[in-house]
Order: structure tokens, then C-alpha cells, then sequence
């Protein structure tokens, strides 16, 4: 017990207990830190409002005076603000996004009941988020539960996502599943010609190599509508390359979109080159329907053409030309 | 005496181990983490010593919000360069995104004033990507005032970060593309990379229409490559467009009809030009559509003309009339049932939109008017 009151080993202790304390502090390394942590206590009840406008005027004032714990404790369940208007409320706090810490309004829309309207406040946030400083962002989607963050969620952010170093992308899609890679590679390659750079999306996609899910749109998809006006035979050379018959549909859907947007006669040989017939026989009809609207002459004169009994079956031709008062030609 | 000496010392030991761990390991601290309750009363002094280590100038740029961060630019205008590093480490643990976007740009304007290569060695400090984006934005808009070669050689090797090359190169030629367009186009198109050339392309052509939107239209009557000629036909319209009362509209329009591809004329004169002209004046829309009556691709204007025209006529004769101004065939068609269609769906009475349907030969527009009407004349089943 003695050597325990000696001054030495009570300045050590001391050191120690500092030591401690600033250890529990201290941030982990460089970068803007995320803090999940909730504040310390809830800081009052929540007043009761009589209307909706009532309850934003509310937010608008706890916005302006930086009363972000104010805001917090409003979404608390013992607050007593029914989960109608708190969903509506979080609408409005993303609104207001860039007035408010973004990690508070994170943690007040995951506490909501996962429904549309949190879903939108959530995919908003987190797309804006990205924008703004897409590092941070991906610090807070690294908390997200699974279920919250394979979503489309992770297309909407990648126009900011896009932007981070390939290491960083890839670092972070170990945490995906099949759906939250397809998802992602779908908002990179959607993005790919306005935002980030293509060296590092193209590094980010291949290593991705996401499996086909149904609910994501396939990336060749997107890819190949942003190469369709710049680099059209960057697409053929894919094509070429492309052993898997889905797979080369994907980016002739693409390609043919964005040309038939413009040029519904030059996306009609795209069409025909698709080897899925229900996906064909779509584009094809989505593009006569867009010919023949903004330019029935020449789209007639077509349908009676070599060029379209190579494309249609007799059938078809002879439903399209019907519908003119026409007949279709052996 | 001696219990207060000893009560001393061990807070003082205390306070030492605290900062021997808490002290800054980087040049630029970011944390925003809040102490947690438990640690909160303990250390509530010490906290104020190590506060009072940290410079003011920092603390204040932490604390700032939306509220009051526009104060601090005149304040940035005069920073005397020791005082950056500390306004940068600030500003990076301020808690919104918004305030450090919006001071990040004057914080490096006033540091490549005063120390360009000090300012490009700051960037390294900065994790975000956009935040760093706009930060070189802001060294680059001073540095081509003295040395633009020289911007354009540092950003060119930049290759290690893409990103902020691609960031820099846009910018760069944001900046200075006005003083030789040509040169810059020339450039342009011969960089390799799709996607890059792309973006390069259409910041090219947002400097050309925002300078000359008249010059802008020209060049893209004459223009090969398909995306500058798109990116110019969008700028001039983006420009255009938002003086809608000085645009001169038909003259515009007749310049589209000039296209060399039909593609080209299809796409802009539907989807962007025509669309504003008859939002902005229907009447004279009209009129420029009879005047180019002969054009095939002007179904889908006339088609625009009916929707618009259908919806306000007060009687069926006036669009009678219109309509008897185009020659048979699809511009007629598309006419008369796209303002069948509008009558329709305006309550009005429904004989006016069989009187307007019979105009109509068969086509694609008429099944669709025929669609409308059966709708809005179809009761709805009560709940």
C-alpha cells in the first residue's frame, strides 16, 4: 500500500488517466471525422404543433439558432410527434440540408420507419451529401445498415462518389452485396461522362465486375448511351469483345436509346442487331412509333423498303403499314 | 499548503498525459467528434487549456454555419499568410459542407495570391475530392492572370489524380478558351479520351455561347464534329433562351432549318427551341409553322401547335381555319388531332373534337387523340 501513496507512482497514474481520456477523444487519423454519436440528452419535449406549417415554421427557427439537439429530440418517440408528420419534417430538413450538420439529419432519417418518404429523404441526403464532399458521405454510408444501403441509394450518390480515387470506391464495395455492386456500377457508368474521370470510373467498373441483378440497370446499358454520340466505335469494339449475348444487348439498348432519341431511322439497324426478341421487337416499335411521328413520310417510305422486310417479319410490317390505311408488299 | 501543492501537481500531471496524446499529429487537425458525457465535467478545464492552444482564427473558423460564415470573406481578403494554415484547419472541421465549400475557394484565392506554391502544397491537406476541386479552381484563376502556360503545364502533370486533373483542365479552359477559341477547339478534339474530350467540348462551347451566342449558333451550323456541333446548339439555346424577350425567335429557327442533318434539325427544333418558342409566344409559333409548312420534319411542331392551340380555342372554327392553312398530310394530321385531343381534354364540348378528328386521316396521333377522348368521355366508376 505504501509504494501505492508514493508521489512517483501518483504522477504516473495521473499521466495515465490523461493519457486515457485523450486516447477516448482523439480522432482516428486526417479527414473530416463523421460523428454517429447521438447528442448527450434529449434537450426538451417537443412542443405540440397545430399544422404542418406550424411545425416547419418550428424547424425553420431551430435551423436558424443551430438548435440541432432541439431538432434531434423532436424525432425522439417520447417527443410525441406522430410519424406522419415526423416523416414530413424530414423531408423538409433535407430541404434544408445545407443548413444543418448532415450526420444529424443521417441519424434522424435512419431512426424512421423504413417507407417512401424516408427512403426519398435518405437517397436525397445522401446524393447531395456526395456532391458536396463525397468523403465524408462515404464515411456515413460505411454505418448504413445493409438494408438501407444496397438500394438505389447508391446510384444516385455515385455522381459524387464517382469522384473519389478507384482504391477508395473498391475499399468501400467490399461492404456491398450483388445488388449494392450492381447498383453502384450502374450510377458510375451513368455519370461517367459529366462527373469524375473516366481513367478512374473505367479502373472503379472493371474491378467492380458486377453480377447482372434484376432491379439495377445493367452498366453496359449506360455505358453505352454515353459513348453512343462520343465514341461510337469504342461500342463496336465492346461488341465485338462481348461473349455474352445479354450483355451485348445491354449496350445496344444503350446505344440505340441515345441515338434513336435524335435519329429513330439510325437506331432501327441497332435494334435489329439485338439478339433477346422481346427487347428487339420493344426498341424496334419504340422507334417506328418515333419515326413515324416526327417524320411519317420517310418513316413509310422505309416500312415498304428492302431495308425493313430484312428487320420485320411480314406481320409486323403489315400492322405498322395498316394503321397508315396502307398495304404491305410481298 | 502542501495537500493543495500535491492536489496541483497530479492535475498538472494529468493535463500532461492528456496533451502528450491529444496534441495534433497532422498540419491539418479535422476533428468534429463532440467529447463524450462521461469524460465531459473531468476534463472541462483541461479542455480550455488545450482550447487555448489552438488559434483563434482556427476556433472561429470551426464554429462557423450558414448563418454567419459570409462575414469571414473580407476577413479572408486580408489574412496575412501565416494565418492560412490555421483558416484552412478551421474551415475543414467546420460541421457543414455548404460553409466549407463556400470559404474553401476564398481561402485558396488569398493563399495563391500571396504563395502559389505553398497554396498547391496546402491541397494535399484536403481529403475531399470536391472540396480540393474547388480549392485548384481558385489557385488556377489566379495563377493564368499571371502564368496560364504554366497552369496548364502543372495541371498537365497531375496524373496520379485524374480527378483533379480533369477538374483542372476544365477549368483551365473555362478561363481562358475566350481568348482563342479556335485554338482550343483544335485541342480539344484531338484529345484521345472520350469521356474527357466530351466534357472538354462542352465547356468549350458554354464559353463560346456565353460570349457570343450568335457567333456560338454560327459555328455550329458549320461544325463536323457531332458532339461540339450538339454542345453548341444546346449552349446557344441555354443562353438564348433566358432572354426570351429580346430572342428573335423565327430568325432562329430559320438558321436551325439550315442544319446539314436532319437529325440535327429533328432534335433541336422539337426539343428545345419550338417547345419555349410556343410557351412564349404561341401566336407567332403558328405562324413560323405555316410559313415552313412544306418541311417534313415539322410534324411534330404542328403536332405542339395543335396540343397548345386545342387547349385554348374558344371555338372549333378558328382551329378549322388554322389547320386548313397546312397541306394534306402529316403536318395537317398531327395538327388536328393532337387539338382534338387538347379540346377534349379541356371539358370543352365533345362534338368540337369529332369535328376536328374528321380532318384527320388515319395515323399514329389519331389513335392516341381517339384514346384521350374515349377517356375523359368514359364516366369513372363511383368509388
Amino acid at each position: 500500500v505504501t509504494w501505492l501513496s508514493h508521489p512517483l507512482t501518483t504522477t504516473a497514474l495521473c499521466l495515465l488517466l490523461g493519457a486515457a481520456v485523450a486516447t477516448q477523444q482523439r480522432p482516428p487519423t486526417a479527414g473530416v471525422e463523421v460523428s454517429d454519436a447521438a447528442p448527450s440528452e434529449p434537450p426538451l419535449i417537443a412542443p405540440s404543433f397545430a399544422s404542418h406549417r406550424a411545425a416547419h415554421e418550428w424547424l425553420l427557427e431551430a435551423i436558424r439558432s443551430a438548435r440541432f439537439d432541439h431538432i434531434e429530440a423532436l424525432f425522439r418517440p417520447e417527443s410525441g410527434l406522430s410519424i406522419s408528420r415526423q416523416l414530413d419534417l424530414a423531408g423538409d430538413l433535407v430541404q434544408n440540408y445545407r443548413r444543418i450538420d448532415p450526420r444529424v439529419v443521417g441519424r434522424i432519417v435512419l431512426r424512421l420507419p423504413q417507407e417512401r418518404k424516408s427512403i426519398v429523404a435518405l437517397n436525397d441526403l445522401v446524393t447531395r451529401w456526395c456532391q458536396d464532399d463525397a468523403e465524408e458521405a462515404l464515411r456515413f454510408l460505411e454505418t448504413l445498415p445493409p438494408e438501407r444501403l444496397n438500394t438505389i441509394l447508391l446510384h444516385n450518390a455515385s455522381w459524387g462518389l464517382s469522384q473519389l480515387p478507384a482504391d477508395r470506391l473498391l475499399m468501400f464495395a467490399q461492404r456491398l452485396n450483388d445488388q449494392g455492386r450492381a447498383y453502384l456500377a450502374e450510377g458510375l457508368a451513368t455519370f461517367a461522362e459529366q462527373s469524375g474521370s473516366w481513367s478512374n470510373t473505367s479502373l472503379a467498373l472493371s474491378r467492380l465486375d458486377p453480377k447482372p441483378e434484376a432491379k439495377a440497370i445493367p452498366f453496359q446499358q449506360q455505358l453505352g448511351g454515353n459513348l453512343a454520340r462520343t465514341a461510337p466505335a469504342l461500342i463496336e469494339q465492346h461488341l465485338a469483345a462481348e461473349p455474352d449475348a445479354r450483355k451485348r444487348d445491354a449496350w445496344l439498348t444503350g446505344y440505340s436509346w441515345v441515338i434513336g432519341l435524335a435519329d429513330p431511322a439510325a437506331a432501327l439497324p441497332l435494334d435489329a442487331r439485338m439478339s433477346h426478341p422481346e427487347t428487339r421487337e420493344k426498341h424496334l416499335r419504340q422507334h417506328l412509333t418515333r419515326w413515324l411521328k416526327t417524320d411519317r413520310t420517310a418513316a413509310l417510305t422505309w416500312l415498304m423498303s428492302d431495308a425493313a422486310r430484312a428487320s420485320l417479319t411480314p406481320e409486323q410490317r403489315q400492322h405498322w403499314l395498316q394503321r397508315y390505311g396502307m398495304e404491305a408488299a410481298p | 499548503m502542501k495537500v493543495a501543492l500535491w492536489i496541483v501537481w497530479h492535475l498538472l500531471a494529468i493535463g500532461a498525459g492528456y496533451w502528450l496524446i491529444a496534441r495534433p499529429a497532422t498540419p491539418v487537425e479535422t476533428t468534429t467528434g463532440p467529447p463524450t458525457k462521461r469524460t465531459q465535467p473531468l476534463l472541462a478545464n483541461l479542455t480550455q487549456a488545450a482550447a487555448a492552444s489552438v488559434p483563434e482564427i482556427e476556433r472561429r473558423f470551426a464554429s462557423l454555419t450558414p448563418e454567419n460564415w459570409a462575414n469571414e470573406l473580407n476577413a479572408i481578403a486580408t489574412l496575412p499568410i501565416d494565418d492560412l494554415p490555421s483558416a484552412l484547419r478551421g474551415l475543414l472541421r467546420a460541421r457543414f459542407p455548404g460553409v466549407r465549400r463556400r470559404l474553401i475557394r476564398a481561402v485558396f484565392e488569398r493563399w495563391a495570391a500571396l504563395d502559389r506554391h505553398a497554396a498547391l502544397s496546402a491541397l494535399a491537406g484536403v481529403s475531399s475530392p470536391q472540396m480540393k476541386a474547388t480549392a485548384l479552381a481558385a489557385i488556377l484563376s489566379e495563377w493564368v492572370k499571371t502564368d496560364a502556360n504554366a497552369a496548364w503545364q502543372w495541371v498537365g502533370q497531375l496524373e496520379q489524380d485524374p480527378v483533379l486533373q480533369e477538374a483542372g483542365l476544365m477549368e483551365l479552359l473555362s478561363l481562358t478558351a475566350i481568348q482563342d477559341l479556335d485554338h482550343y477547339r483544335t485541342w480539344a478534339l484531338q484529345v484521345d479520351e472520350p469521356m474527357l474530350r466530351s466534357k472538354l467540348l462542352w465547356t468549350l462551347a458554354n464559353q463560346w455561347a456565353q460570349r457570343d451566342p450568335e457567333a456560338a449558333l454560327d459555328a455550329a451550323l458549320h461544325e463536323d464534329d457531332p458532339v461540339l456541333r450538339k454542345a453548341l446548339l444546346d449552349a446557344t439555346f441555354n443562353h438564348t433562351s433566358r432572354q426570351v424577350k429580346t430572342t428573335d425567335w423565327p430568325s432562329a429557327l430559320d438558321r436551325l432549318l439550315q442544319l446539314p442533318h436532319q437529325a440535327d434539325r429533328v432534335e433541336h427544333i422539337n426539343e428545345r427551341w419550338m417547345p419555349a418558342f410556343i410557351e412564349n409566344a404561341p401566336e407567332a409559333a403558328s405562324a413560323w409553322v405555316i410559313s415552313h409548312s412544306q418541311r417534313p420534319e415539322l410534324q411534330r411542331p404542328a403536332a405542339m401547335i395543335g396540343s397548345a392551340l386545342g387547349g385554348k380555342a374558344e371555338t372549333v372554327a378558328s382551329l378549322l381555319q388554322y389547320g386548313s392553312q397546312l397541306g394534306l398530310g402529316p403536318l395537317r394530321d398531327a395538327f388536328f388531332a393532337n387539338a382534338a385531343a387538347g379540346w377534349a381534354f379541356t371539358k370543352k364540348p365533345i362534338e368540337g373534337a369529332q369535328q376536328l378528328l374528321d380532318q384527320c386521316g388515319p395515323c399514329l396521333e389519331r389513335e392516341e387523340a381517339l384514346a384521350i377522348i374515349q377517356q375523359v368521355i368514359t364516366p369513372r366508376p363511383s368509388k
